[in-house]
């Protein structure tokens, strides 16, 4: 079964459904600067910046085809070096599964299963996410290919039915209230919350072409973008500009606007399912790589069961412990703080350094990969 | 074997814990809250429910004594916070009250002219409650009294506000539209309700006198933020909803020109009135800085039929059918003075959304006039140009009261 590849298709659909589950939910776009009309421009320019952020990633994945982030980090930094960045970054899978898994059980809860224990709701995604995570990642991935098309052909049809009862005139006028530097100050602020080009630099290895690694991140990146301006434009002209700011999970709140046929009592339902798919998507994605990250710090192979248990327990704990203890508003704004220096982190600064630091020992490296095809040939 | 039995424990255990049952609510136990009216009185609030007497939430109750919760219609509680009031209803009525169904928020005329903006959070805050809610300030009342008519069923006055569009006297707004316009600069018109009375004859005094009352639904409520500055005729509020482009397929009444039955010969009694159904309405919005100051052009562009005329007019007379879409234009034309001279000379508040299309418009001199756009507004100069276009006259071509060609 591990034999398997990755298609390109199910690696651009993994990328996308985790973009959206942030996107659609909390919609962090609504609440940067500029704070206005213009912001559907922000997310288009965020897209340029999102790419150049992550060259350096991007080119070591190009680099070494056959190693992940975490296999990478140890042949160019060494073992010890290279190991401890790699708990490090499996530190930040654990952060982001546990953050998306927060923000799960507080849109479930707040929406559909108002009454309904945290624990409950936990243990439910707990156990779907340890289940999918130990069965591999061909497994998920297939499991992405049949849900993601219905998540996002879902909600390209929500953007559609709510147009009717949006109101577009305050979208108007279009770059007269922003200043250039207050877009591409946003532009730059919501491209920190794309750190999904990590569940990509970790699959490299596993893609069925590799060739494909940059039409996978382009693609993904314009068409999660793409379905991120739709949203946030029909989300702003139905809510108008100040009460979608005001509200925790904007796209709902225009979902439960659109006015349906009566066969449909409660289309918000819809919605939440969709949504339901993205982030099981992400939350699994990055439990994933943190189980991935760990098996390979710990020479364990990827059949090796007890990690994803115990990460898995741990993920819940964590989870159950934030949820029951702090709204996630708090969580929310403290998140807005540290999203930057950790992007800065993991997807700028150890991605630049690790480019510098291989430009260097260039010839030693290729000279060792050389001498370890051959061996493996 | 032993996977056999895990898997069965396991569908066992999954089948008991996702049934749904553990905090599910019989309908029976729920009060379904279908209007609330929210007041203040001594400083508190006072939350009035009016729940549904459908059968489903009424009739499952065994017991249908008089007094019995199925014979309750409206529940009151009184609290701190709207959150507080509805829990405190559960002191005087036994069913937990369950608002997902609830469709109209009414406010008291007191509450509203001191503030709606805080009782409104609530409504924003809890998931229970829906957005789509209309909102209708109790004109000259309480909230409360507008609840307590014996005949009210369920889905009344909810269906007295869906039929807004049908006279275009009236306005509907739910919750989400009010705080969609709430944080701009200019004013908001939700609905209004007022009780009024209705003739009716006693049969043994044989004498017609006001005996039943009836709600009303006629008018606007103009909203500056969140207080109440004051109402809209129903007139006006036609002239509010073609300047806001909200016409749908109400009618128009004006009076016929004199001029125009001039040719037609009198059959039978002559009155004063043609009524045009609109079929369809645009209304344009534009602003022009004339002599440093915002100018206001409204174009509406209007299709319509005839549905009644009662002077006799030969409608089958281009000059004539011309002479009335100049007379029906002039009346909307009246409507939207009506509405802006309510707006600019009584009110002070841009309750049109005005400013938006100044602010797309010019958004240069927006940022100049925002700060005090009110007080802009009550000064800007306007035009209106309206186009009427009659273009069915229903299955007769000429009124009964007047003789076709003869002479």
């Amino acid at each position: 079964m591990n034999e398997e590849k990755v298609t390109k298709r199910q690696a651009i659909i993994l990328i996308i459904l985790s973009r959206l589950s942030i996107s659609i939910s909390t919609m962090p776009t609504i609440d940067i600067p500029p704070y206005n009309q213009d912001m559907w421009i922000v997310v288009i320019l965020s897209a340029f910046y999102s790419t150049i952020l992550v060259l350096p990633l991007l080119f070591l994945a190009n680099r070494f085809v056959d190693y992940n982030l975490i296999g990478y980090m140890e042949v160019i930094y060494g073992k010890t070096l290279g190991k401890t960045l790699g708990i490090a970054y499996v530190l930040f899978f654990s952060f982001s599964s546990v953050i998306a898994a927060f923000n799960h059980v507080d849109l479930i809860g707040s929406t559909i299963l108002t009454n309904s224990m945290n624990g409950l709701l936990i243990a439910g995604l707990g156990v779907t996410a340890i289940y999918t995570v130990s069965r591999g990642l061909i497994v998920r991935l297939r499991a992405v290919e049949i849900f993601g098309p219905v998540a996002i052909s879902t909600i390209i049809i929500l953007v559609i039915l709510g147009i009717k009862e949006s109101d577009f005139s305050s979208l108007f006028p279009i770059l007269s209230d922003s200043t250039l530097s207050d877009i591409h100050s946003g532009a730059l602020q919501l491209s920190f919350y794309s750190v999904d080009i990590l569940l990509l630099a970790m699959i490299v290895p596993d893609l069925e072409d590799k060739k494909d690694i940059n039409n996978i991140f382009f693609i993904s990146i314009i068409t999660s973008k793409l379905i991120l301006v739709l949203a946030v434009i029909v989300t702003q002209a139905m809510l108008g500009l100040e009460q979608s700011r005001h509200t925790n999970f904007p796209f709902n709140l225009y979902v439960r606007m659109i006015k349906f046929p009566n066969i449909l009592e409660r289309i918000d339902v819809v919605f939440i399912l969709t949504w339901l798919i993205t982030s099981q998507a992400r939350v699994n994605g990055f439990l994933y790589l943190a189980v991935r990250g760990l098996r390979e710090i710990l020479n364990k192979g990827l059949k090796e069961k007890r990690i994803v248990i115990i990460m898995g327990i741990l993920f819940s704990v964590i989870t159950f412990i934030l949820t029951n203890r702090y709204p996630f508003n708090l969580i929310r704004s403290q998140l807005v703080k540290i999203h930057k220096p950790m992007f800065l982190i993991f997807i700028i600064i150890i991605p630049i350094i690790t480019c510098i630091v291989y430009l260097f020992r260039r010839r030693s490296i290729d000279q060792g990969q050389r001498l370890l095809k051959n061996k493996g040939e | 074997m032993k996977n056999r039995t895990f898997y069965i424990s396991l569908i066992l255990t999954v089948s008991l814990i996702l049934s749904s049952c553990s905090s599910s609510r019989q309908i029976d136990s729920l009060g379904i809250v279908i209007t609330m009216a929210v007041d203040m009185e001594d400083d508190e609030i006072i939350v009035t429910s009016q729940i549904s007497s459908s059968k489903e939430n009424a009739s499952t109750s065994n017991q249908k004594s008089a007094g019995s919760s199925s014979d309750i219609k409206y529940v009151q509680g009184r609290g701190k916070t709207v959150y507080d009031a509805l829990k405190n209803a559960s002191l005087n009525y036994d069913r937990e009250l369950f608002l997902s169904h609830n469709s109209i928020i009414i406010f008291g005329e007191e509450l509203a002219k001191t503030g709606i903006g805080d009782i409104i959070n609530y409504f924003s805050y809890d998931i229970g409650t829906r957005e789509t809610a209309y909102l209708l300030v109790a004109k000259e009342s309480k909230a409360y009294e507008i609840l307590g008519l014996s005949y009210l069923t369920d889905d009344y006055l909810l269906t007295l506000i869906e039929n807004a569009h049908l006279t275009a006297k009236t306005r509907n707004m739910t919750l989400v539209e009010y705080l969609r316009y709430y944080f701009y600069s200019h004013g908001l018109v939700p609905g209004v309700v007022q009780l009024t009375d209705k003739m009716e004859i006693d049969y043994e005094k044989k004498e017609k006198s006001p005996t039943r009352k009836v709600l009303d639904i006629t008018g606007g409520a103009a909203f500056y933020k969140d207080r109440l500055q004051g109402y809209y005729s129903g007139e006006e509020m036609i002239g509010f909803n073609f300047l806001i482009d909200e016409i749908k397929r109400n009618p128009i009444v004006f009076e016929t020109p004199d001029e125009l039955t001039q040719g037609s010969k009198l059959f039978s009694t002559r009155g004063r009135y043609t009524t045009i159904n609109i079929l369809k309405s645009k209304t344009k919005l534009n602003m022009e800085v004339r002599d440093e100051k915002p100018h206001l052009i409204v174009d509406v562009n209007m299709r319509g039929t005839i549905v009644e005329e009662t002077k006799g007019l030969n409608l089958s007379d281009e000059s004539v059918r011309l002479g009335i879409e100049d007379a029906c234009s002039k009346q909307i034309e009246k409507y939207i003075d009506m509405a802006m001279y309510k707006a600019q000379k009584e009110f002070k508040i841009d309750t049109f959304g005005i400013g938006i299309v100044l602010h797309r418009e010019y958004p240069e001199v927006w940022k100049e006039v925002s700060k005090n756009w009110n007080e802009v507004f009550s000064d800007i100069d306007y035009s209106v140009n309206v186009k009427t276009s009659i273009i069915r006259t229903g299955v007769i071509d000429l009124p009964i009261n007047i003789i076709k060609g003869r002479e």
